[in-house]
């Protein structure tokens, strides 16, 4: 009998990097990627992480965006499947927010996680 | 024992005001805000019961009635409903209209349960200053958590020494904030206010009132224009931000 996945609590999304979606804990689950746009051709917006990384976005918001976005949806097989943007201004800080979702998604899960899904 | 505007008869017990160091603010998540019930309708938050909390999260989604306004946010770490009295409200329809779905705000207010689930009543719900507010707010709730866990359980006001002595990441001093943002404070008394707002709103959750910050400065030699300029310079450039009133400040980094 394979164990079933708990479901996801409103409100809840881990804020994940290039990195963290291709660790694949996460594939599934709705998520929040925050980058800067490299690349929207209408299929696919291509961001930019804190550290260097890119992440897929599917069927992206075609709208005229900020320089950095925040795109909330379901990561499946390492890429993102849009549900909502949120605009970032253009001038984020990535650096100090990819550091911010290491300490989030790592020693203070306690502060961050919905319970069953803190490792 | 949740004290509801209605209940002018009911209130057996009415709290007395809280003495003024135990009316702190502590930033929190979401998350935290959650797991705060306890299974006596307290809300407490790393053993303490705030006075104010603050909050930066996404609204999900705004209601509009005659006496209040209702908003749903989220910020990952789940979503928790926030209550703002209309008549709380400087602006009123103003910041109905300009408060919209997935937009980032900063909410400071009382945190409450009822049968069991933690809400906001806010005193201030607005727009963040910049969307770096939200990666600051979620390092600040760590930052305090480790302070937390540092002090034990004793009073607020003997955390002042030990902020001091820990070392949380890289410290910044006045004079390498002045190297960053030489051109907008190059006078002395610039310097002057941000390093009195800096080293007297470290031990303060809520941070320093105006009034203060004027007394001192004046006694200094530093003219009321002066300080006035620098207060709204350093709030311009992200240096202090205002917390439980527009009078009152913190030092941001």
């Amino acid at each position: 009998m394979t164990p079933t996945t708990p479901e996801q609590e409103g409100g809840f999304y881990p804020r994940l990097n290039a990195a963290g979606i291709e660790e694949g804990r996460f594939d599934g689950m709705i998520v929040s990627v925050v980058g800067k746009q490299i690349s929207n051709d209408g299929q696919v917006l291509v961001l930019e992480d804190g550290a260097g990384g890119q992440m897929k976005v599917t069927s992206p918001d075609t709208a005229q965006n900020t320089q950095y976005v925040e795109i909330v949806g379901a990561c499946q097989e390492g890429s993102i499947q849009h549900f909502v943007t949120r605009q970032l201004g253009d001038e984020f800080d990535m650096d100090t927010y990819n550091q911010m979702i290491n300490l989030q998604n790592g020693k203070y899960q306690e502060l961050f996680y919905q319970p069953d899904f803190q490792k | 024992m949740i004290t509801s505007p209605a209940a002018n008869s009911g209130a057996k017990e009415k709290k007395a005001r809280k003495p003024t160091e135990e009316q702190f603010m502590i930033p929190i998540t979401v998350r935290q805000a959650m797991k705060s019930v306890t299974s006596d309708g307290q809300c407490l938050v790393d053993g303490r019961d705030p006075h104010h909390v603050k909050l930066v999260a996404c609204i999900k989604d705004i209601d509009q009635t005659a006496t209040a306004i209702s908003y749903n946010v989220e910020d990952g770490t789940g979503l928790i409903n926030v209550k703002e009295w209309t008549n709380n409200v400087n602006s009123g329809d103003a910041a109905a209209t300009t408060l919209a779905p997935q937009m980032y705000v900063r909410i400071i207010g009382k945190l409450q349960s009822f049968q069991g689930v933690a809400s906001i009543t806010a005193y201030q719900v607005k727009l963040v200053s910049s969307p770096n507010e939200l990666t600051h707010h979620m390092l600040e709730c760590i930052y305090v958590r480790e302070m937390a866990a540092k002090r034990g359980t004793g009073p607020i006001g003997a955390s002042a020494a030990l902020m001091n002595n820990v070392g949380f990441g890289p410290q910044t001093t006045g004079m390498a904030l002045d190297a960053n943002n030489g051109a907008s404070g190059g006078a002395p008394h610039f310097q002057k206010v941000s390093d009195y707002i800096q080293q007297n709103s470290e031990g303060n959750e809520i941070g320093i009132g105006r009034q203060q910050i004027l007394q001192a400065m004046t006694s200094m030699g530093v003219s009321e224009k002066a300080v006035t300029m620098a207060i709204e310079q350093l709030a311009g450039d992200g240096m202090i931000y205002s917390t439980t009133d527009e009078d009152t400040f913190k030092y941001a980094l």
